[in-house]
């Protein structure tokens, strides 16, 4: 019996002493090992079919505590090549406008439905960027002539229909107010009149589906209005899509970038244009 | 990686060969067998998990779930048999077995108020209390009503406090078990698997504290009558009902008001359990659901019923429900907005039991559990309709069979079949209506040998399988223990766990969890563990238990945010692998007007997944290295009694944001964060201490007791997480903290 509780307390004591060792070890706060933060190439770039190239918008990252702005970020001197369609597009830096480089516009260099392009970027100091997307095929929005011209505002849905792209079946819907000239922002939009609405607002993606519901509270203004079908490729609607949802933790996003970050994306795009009136 | 299942199979090979020799050769009927039901006195509840022991020999048992137990094989002579439950006074009754025949002895124990005076407690005593299994802890009711809440005592918010056990946040009561996932846990609810076990986004558990009777946790190194998560098991079983006498008791809190009422029913019994929010009512009747700037319109409520009957003596039939829904309403006139968030559970079972001999004891369970969250909204003409459902239809058997008093032998099987649904509408267009029908069916054996006084191993094997994988799995499960002295046990155990479902879930917001079952293309989610532990007795108020494990996860799944065309499932996740490891030690008084605990756990936990992190290993948010917690309760005089949590963890782990950058879609102008190594940084170190006070009352012949809880009495603002605006230039950090002070009053009274 005397062993026993002498066995019994070694081994209570051997419990303690292991814990309180294992404690000591670790230590009773955590040591954090800082993450060095390294400056990224970043590429904005959307291709979309029987058109020019718009723009490749080549910048950098900046630090989390740095004041930034695009021309702040911008990288200059940067070789920007779009090839494609057995034509290798080298494109050049827009004047007042940093980090926007832009095709030399000939008929040569519109952009091919069901054509797969890759951009190269490599920036001054070396490091090079590259990223390939397919352009999906053009469709059009159904009796867009029969569409009335004008409509009236009324709080409800907006229906829309258009044939499949062929290639590729992801859709997003957008409405654009074109008419910049006046600023008549629907009143009671959602309650929010305080700040300034955006000109141009999107609806929800429309996977394998050719008709909308576009929702009164996408439209902002009154006046020229752009209703919009955009079909968008893989990179596109990857983004697009990893923009939604909230979460407490920092949005991680994934691209399609080699060497760095960024996307490169294309689409095919149709559109009517209305009036509307309150 | 290491691989435990050669060593599994062997173990019970040996198992079942050497086994089962003292019971061969036996003449049939040449035994004199002592079984029969421990109730309780005043109500008539089973007693589960009791202990009988026959004085002078190593002979005993443990009654399992429903309260039963059986010693075959009692040679003939005269002995005192002890039956004995933690809470309740000890039971002698003296038996002459003076032939070879069934002794019924069905026993009803009387509950004791445990004060030190009473302590009597002998090393033999101690030695009989103990359970083959690790990492198991079983907690009552009962205990939970003297911890300090906001508002309501919670079944989940008490787990979190054991060791190895943690919280997302104060706002979650989701249970993360040594390294898992709150939906690698299998929960049950008398049997029957709830999917969505929160109330109010979370923020409390669906277990209504005055239905619950017990509830058994296991940690780790569970046996094989349990199966398809990865794991941890919280197996919560309601009362009975009272078959002596009819009365009810009910609650007011700040936050609810709960009713209960049960009584005896022809040869059985019944019983009610409710409660009901109150927020939407006070909103509405203030008004401040109309206007401009409305408030929402919440409530939950839940209820729990029972009815049992016995048929006979051998014959047992008990009809369970539980039904609980969350509601939010939210009404803008001015902008003819409405929206209704509607979740919630919804569980029924009818259980049979019968005995076909005093040492072959059965369970046939039919249940059934929905869970269904929905969101419709309408804005103006505008609709939406986002609605998850999981069905689950289980027919389940388990038989138990004590072959000898050396062998206590469990079989059983379960089979599931599940209805996954997922829609998505908005305007006249439905964007998603997806079904999935699986089934999962498993068998299990397990066998609790006990070799001599000091040894005893459960070998076990679980057979699964799932029909849309096409996969069959065998999961083998060990444990075993050393009696080294009466009041030190040595303990082990290991497994091999497989989970069949993933679950699409948002950690600080549980109302859109969507359940996915993996498919042919997926392998099977998998976990392995060995758990090592030491449980002594330094005295007879204090026990001690210090617990090591090692546990990995293969095949888990983590739900892609930039899946896309994803018409297969196993596109929507990424799959990686995990670790776990870590001590816990386990301080606990239990007797005495001082009771409670102290646990404490050093942890390590790491996810590896090739499409995160550029493949290297992280820390994910639960990964608390230190966790401490104290639960205090004193009893001062007859009448009060003041209780106390105090706990201090390490900080969570968050991902850094190391720099910005702009990157804008056609349609709008964005920016983003860039992300350092994920979670590779950790918050300030969490601490809280919540009190309460409670004071036994009787008025006009109702006994009741008033009581008042101060939730973060330091008003210690813990941080929630780091919030990055990015409106600001440069980008503004703040700490989002969570909940500040928070005193709660009611009362509880029984009629």
């Amino acid at each position: 019996m005397n062993s026993d509780r002498q066995l019994k307390s070694a081994i209570n004591g051997l419990c303690f002493a292991v814990l309180f060792a294992a404690m000591a070890i670790s230590g009773c706060s955590e040591p954090s090992y800082p993450s060095e933060y390294s400056n990224q190439v970043v590429v904005q770039g959307y291709l979309m079919a029987y058109q020019p190239i718009d723009s490749i918008v080549v910048r950098r990252t900046g630090r989390i505590d740095e004041y930034i702005t695009g021309s702040s970020l911008a990288i200059r001197g940067a070789r920007v090549i779009v090839s494609g369609n057995g034509i290798a597009d080298t494109l050049k830096e827009m004047t007042g406008f940093p980090g926007y480089y832009t095709s030399v516009r000939t008929p040569q260099n519109i952009i091919q439905a069901k054509t797969t392009y890759t951009l190269y970027v490599r920036v001054p100091d070396g490091r090079i960027v590259t990223a390939q997307t397919t352009v999906p095929d053009t469709f059009h929005i159904i009796d867009k002539d029969k569409f009335p011209r004008v409509i009236h505002y009324r709080k409800g849905l907006y229906s829309i229909d258009w044939t499949s792209s062929n290639t590729y079946s992801d859709y997003i819907t957008s409405v654009t107010s074109v008419d910049l000239s006046v600023e008549n922002p629907i009143p009671n939009n959602f309650g929010d009149n305080e700040t300034k609405p955006n000109r141009t607002s999107y609806g929800f993606n429309y996977v394998e589906k050719t008709h909308a519901e576009i929702p009164w509270f996408t439209f902002n203004y009154y006046g020229e209005t752009a209703l919009s079908v955009v079909a968008v490729d893989e990179n596109y609607y990857s983004f697009i899509r990893q923009l939604e949802g909230g979460s407490t933790d920092i949005r991680e996003i994934k691209y399609n970038v080699n060497g760095g970050l960024g996307v490169f994306g294309s689409g095919a795009l149709d559109s009517l244009h209305i009036v509307l009136q309150p | 990686m290491f691989s435990i299942k050669p060593i599994f199979a062997g173990i019970l090979l040996a198992l079942i060969i050497v086994g089962y020799s003292p019971v061969q050769g036996r003449p049939e009927g040449a035994r004199a067998t002592l079984s029969g039901y421990l109730r309780d006195i005043t109500n008539g509840e089973p007693l589960p998990f009791a202990n009988v022991r026959i004085m002078g020999t190593p002979i005993g048992a443990s009654t399992n779930m429903s309260g039963y137990y059986a010693i075959p094989d009692v040679p003939l002579g005269n002995y005192t048999v002890r039956f004995s439950l933690i809470g309740y006074k000890d039971f002698t009754r003296d038996l002459s077995v003076d032939s070879l025949r069934d002794f019924p002895l069905n026993v009803d124990l009387v509950p004791k108020a445990i004060v030190v005076s009473e302590v009597v407690v002998s090393a033999e005593k101690i030695a009989e209390e103990k359970n083959i299994q690790t990492s198991r802890i079983v907690v009552q009711a009962k205990d939970l009503a003297l911890m300090p809440a906001v508002g309501e005592t919670d079944v989940f918010r008490a787990l979190q406090l054991l060791p190895g056990v943690k919280a997302a946040s104060d706002i979650s009561s989701g249970l993360y078990v040594r390294g898992g996932g709150p939906d690698q846990n299998l929960i049950l609810l008398d049997g029957t698997v709830l999917y969505n076990p929160s109330h109010l986004f979370g923020f409390f558990s669906t277990f209504n504290n005055d239905a619950v009777k017990d509830i058994e946790l296991f940690k780790g190194g569970f046996p094989a009558e349990y199966g398809g998560r990865l794991s941890a098991v919280l197996n919560v079983t309601n009362k009975d009902g009272d078959r002596v006498s009819t009365h009810g008791k009910g609650s007011i809190s700040l936050i609810s008001s709960r009713l209960t009422g049960e009584g005896p029913l022809g040869n059985g019994s019944w019983f009610l359990s409710g409660r009901r929010t109150y927020f939407d009512r006070l909103v509405a009747l203030m008004g401040l659901d109309k206007g401009k700037d409305p408030l929402p319109l919440y409530y939950f409520y839940d209820a729990n019923g029972k009815v049992n009957q016995n048929i006979g003596d051998n014959d047992r039939i008990s009809f369970v429900g539980y039904i609980g829904q969350d509601n939010l309403d939210f009404n803008q006139t001015d902008n003819q907005i409405n929206v209704n968030l509607a979740w919630g559970n919804t569980t029924g079972a009818i259980k049979y039991t019968h005995i076909f001999t005093p040492t072959l004891f059965s369970n046939f369970v039919v249940t059934a559990s929905a869970f269904k969250t929905g969101l419709t909204a309408d804005f103006s003409g505008s609709s939406a309709q986002f609605e998850n459902r999981v069905s689950d239809y289980s027919i389940k058997g388990d038989i138990d069979y004590y072959a000898a008093n050396e062998h206590f032998i469990k079989t059983g099987f379960w089979w599931s079949q599940y209805r996954f649904g997922v829609v998505r509408k908005f305007g006249g267009v439905t964007y998603y209506d997806i079904v999935f029908r699986p089934a999962l069916v498993s068998v299990y054996a397990q066998d609790d040998w006990s070799i001599d006084e000091r040894w005893s191993m459960q070998g076990g094997l679980r057979f699964e399988y799932q029909d849309a994988s096409k996969v069959m799995k065998l999961g083998p499960r060990f444990s075993a223990r050393y009696n080294m002295t009466d009041a030190i046990t040595l303990k082990a155990a290991a497994g091999v766990y497989y989970q069949y479902l993933n679950l699409v879930s948002n950690e600080a917001f549980s109302f859109f969890d969507m359940w996915v079952p993996i498919d042919k293309k997926m392998e099977t989610p998998r976990s392995e563990d060995v758990v090592l532990g030491i449980e002594t007795h330094p005295s007879p108020e204090y026990d001690l238990n210090v617990e090591g494990y090692y546990k990995t996860y293969a095949n888990i799944a983590e739900f892609k945010q930039e899946a896309t065309r994803a018409v297969e499932i196993n596109e929507l996740f990424d799959i990686g692998k995990g670790r776990a490891y870590g001590v816990e030690l386990f301080l606990q008084k239990k007797m005495g007007d001082l009771t409670g605990y102290i646990g404490y756990s050093l942890a390590w936990t790491y996810r590896n997944f090739e499409a995160i992190n550029k493949g290297n290993d992280y820390q994910p948010k639960y990964d608390r290295r230190h966790d401490v917690s104290l639960v205090a309760s004193y009893k001062l005089g007859e009448k009060w009694k003041i209780g106390l949590i105090y706990t201090y963890a390490t900080g969570q782990t968050y991902t850094q944001a190391v720099g910005r950058y702009l990157l804008s879609t056609r349609e709008r102008q964005n920016d983003e964060i860039l992300a350092g190594e994920r979670y590779n940084r950790r918050l300030e170190p969490y601490y809280r201490m919540d009190v309460s006070i409670t004071k036994h009352t009787s008025l006009w012949g109702v006994n009741g007791n008033w009581y008042i809880q101060v939730f973060n009495i330091f008003n210690h603002r813990n941080v929630w997480f780091k919030e990055i605006n990015t409106g600001e230039n440069p980008a503004l950090i703040t700490d989002v903290r969570l909940l500040p002070v928070i005193p709660t009053f009611g009362v509880d009274f029984e009629f």
